[in-house]
């Protein structure tokens, strides 16, 4: 490849809805999914995500770039400084920007992305009134009201403290 | 377009993992194909304080889930429990943790964590012991004394012990020790009977902390293997390192109230180490001699703070700390520590309380630390003046610009700005403050004194350099409800200040700002 000459590979990734963006390969390769189309050897022109979109994939390729762009010091300073840029990069999304979140590094088996959206998207549902979490989930309530009491009652230390109403 | 409903199952799986214990058990309620996915997730933290007080309850929901797990066979990785042993369920509870303990054995579940207190000095349950799994204990208020259990020892998987108010006997904890030498984490706080503990076996231990609240008689002594260890913290205990041990990985070491001279802290290396916090620890001058300084290489160094260490009085320090980012000193005397570091932003924080100040020392111990930002706090104001050659033009060497200076009060007006023009020939500070709060009458003193010399510039009061070189004097209040300090008048300061019922109620603060002359 371009090993020798030292000037980094780029790749060219394009999005479900046809925008291209250009990578360094070793940033790329954060994504098992990538690395692998790499390997088989797909690299040569452009690489097709069809399950991310643009937006999205414009985020990740910044994760991409941010992780791999910390240098490594030494284990343990390296993995604290990259959880600490894990926690900002989800710091200030928005629900339905985690959800794209959670699918794109699932499709791209990028696990610790992965963890850090879905830890996120965790504390966000811990506030959350249980109709809330139905509608953001597309859950429909299928229990008949004497069902659901039982329920409640069943796991009522649960309930406790929690806003139960649907407005939220 | 909203995709959140298709989210596949396995990433839902790893939501609920994230989830607390009771948010994933909540989940029940969604729908029905939700009411028992809580119960399929690899993690399980059952904590009775969540259970507010149902213990019965909360015995019955531990119980129940962990025999669906295991009749079911469901993957099991993380298992934490927390329980006390107090109330009239004691022995239901232990009858109950000694059914479960063999049953994560079984399951294979890799991580296990334990908490168990209680109150009253009870025996440890000897199931504890045979807890072939387990990786996190901790253990508040029994006994692991007695003759009872059978065989001392605990899982060797064991990464993390915390022994809080546990009586042991020594022989006991070091049987535990051999047993587990793969710990990394080991808290022992409040633990009476021990006297000796050894850690040398213990080759991957990297946080260590050992804590007693009171001066006992005998102070328990300590030895730590070096190579590992990333945290050290002790209080009123006996460390002893090796001398020219090199602490490889140590970042941070917090000593109070250790008898430093076995400790021979100086001859030890310390590459990694950014927090050292020495404080009242003796014997610090049994280690170094007093006749010539004595040069401390700290690489890595961030936050120093030297509080209250009587053997530092005679000795001097040359600190080579390129990365220095803070220094604390508390003291009754002027120490004789220089700084030798690149560093460009770094601030240091004096504090001088019960003790005659000599001038000239200060002077040197300030010009020592002039590329920082200096807070200095002189909680007396009885200083030597000893002679400080001053030039007849007036000018020493630069003088030292401070950041800080706050003062003490309750002497006469004459006697109070002869310390001031002292101390303006040695240092110019940008504020000025009283360094009591608390003291309501002295404040009143202190403020009158600094408006009547620095503000309307009573005759006589300030020296010809000093009027020379001060160009600019105000006062400024910060109510506690403000966020910024505001310019006022000594009428304010004096509603404001009288205005103060009862010892707690929050005060504003006062501060002078100085704006000083440039010097070449």
């Amino acid at each position: 490849m371009a090993a020798e000459t030292g000037t980094p590979t780029t790749l060219t990734l394009k999005s479900n809805d046809d925008e291209l963006f250009s990578v360094v390969e070793s940033a790329a390769i954060l994504s098992v999914t990538i690395r692998n189309m790499v390997e088989d050897g797909c690299a040569g022109g452009v690489i097709p995500l069809v399950n991310v979109d643009g937006k999205t994939l414009a985020r990740v390729i910044t994760y991409m770039n941010g992780i791999s762009a910390i240098p490594g010091v030494g284990a343990a300073a390296e993995e604290e400084k990259k959880k600490s840029y894990r926690d900002k990069f989800v710091s200030d999304m928005d629900f339905e920007t985690l959800a794209d979140m959670v699918l794109a590094a699932n499709y791209l088996n990028m696990s610790c992305l992965m963890d850090a959206v879905s830890a996120k998207i965790a504390r966000v549902m811990e506030k959350k009134s249980v109709g809330w979490v139905r509608r953001k989930f597309g859950i429909e309530n299928d229990y008949t009201p004497e069902e659901e009491a039982a329920v409640k009652e069943e796991h009522k230390w649960t309930f406790e403290g929690v806003e139960t109403d649907d407005d939220n | 377009m909203n995709r959140i409903s298709d989210l596949p199952n396995d990433i839902l799986q790893i939501i609920l993992y994230f989830l607390s214990q009771k948010d994933a058990v909540r989940t029940s309620i969604l729908s029905k194909s939700w009411r028992y996915r809580w119960r399929t997730r690899p993690n399980l933290d059952f904590s009775e304080a969540t259970f507010k007080g149902k213990k019965q309850e909360f015995l019955s929901f531990v119980d129940n889930t962990l025999q669906q797990y295991r009749d079911r066979r469901l993957c099991l990785d993380e298992f934490h429990l927390r329980i006390s042993l107090d109330d009239c369920l004691k022995h239901k509870s232990v009858s109950l943790l000694e059914k479960w303990i063999p049953i994560l054995t079984t399951m294979g579940v890799k991580e296990s964590r334990l908490s168990i207190s209680t109150v009253d000095r009870n025996d440890m349950p000897s199931v504890v012991f045979r807890a072939e799994s387990l990786q996190q204990l901790y253990v508040e208020g029994f006994d692991m004394g007695r003759d009872a259990v059978p065989t001392i020892k605990l899982s060797k998987h064991l990464k993390k012990l915390h022994l809080r108010r546990v009586h042991i006997e020594e022989k006991i904890f070091r049987k535990i020790l051999s047993s587990c030498s793969l710990i990394e984490t080991m808290h022992v706080e409040e633990c009476g009977g021990l006297r000796n503990i050894k850690t040398n076996n213990l080759r991957r231990l990297k946080d260590f902390s050992f804590e007693r609240n009171n001066e006992e008689d005998e102070r328990c002594s300590i030895e730590i293997y070096p190579a590992s260890l990333e945290t050290i913290k002790i209080r009123f205990g006996n460390i002893s390192f090796d001398k020219g041990a090199e602490f490889r990985n140590l970042v941070d070491l917090d000593l109070r109230n250790v008898e430093s001279s076995r400790a021979r802290l100086f001859s030890c290396e310390f590459p990694s180490l950014r927090r050292l916090t020495l404080s009242d620890c003796d014997g610090l001058n049994e280690e170094l001699s007093s006749d010539r300084p004595r040069w401390c290489r700290f690489p890595s160094l961030e936050f120093l703070k030297i509080l209250n260490c009587d053997g530092l009085k005679d000795i001097q320090l040359v600190i080579d700390a390129p990365n220095i980012l803070n220094f604390e000193y508390r003291g009754n005397f002027i120490p004789s520590i220089s700084f030798v570091t690149n560093s460009r932003e770094w601030k240091s924080k004096i504090d001088l309380y019960k003790s005659s100040l000599s001038l000239p020392k200060l002077d040197e111990l300030l010009k020592s630390l002039s590329q920082s930002e200096i807070s200095l706090m002189i909680d007396n104001t009885n200083i030597i003046r000893e002679n400080i050659p001053v030039q007849d033009n007036g000018y020493n060497k630069p003088v030292v610009v401070m950041e800080s200076l706050n003062m003490n009060c309750g002497c006469s007006l004459s006697y109070f700005s002869s310390i001031l023009n002292c101390l303006f020939c040695i240092c110019r500070p940008r504020n000025m403050g009283y360094c009591n709060n608390y003291d309501g009458g002295s404040v009143m003193q202190f403020v009158g004194f600094m408006w009547r010399i620095l503000i309307e510039r009573e005759s006589y009061q300030l020296s010809q350099l000093v009027l020379r070189d001060l160009e600019e004097a105000r006062m400024e209040i910060k109510e506690w409800y403000e966020e910024e300090w505001h310019q006022a008048p000594l009428s304010e300061f004096v509603i404001s200040h009288g205005r103060r019922e009862g010892y707690f109620t929050p005060k504003c603060q006062t501060r002078f700002t100085l704006k000083w002359r440039e010097t070449a």
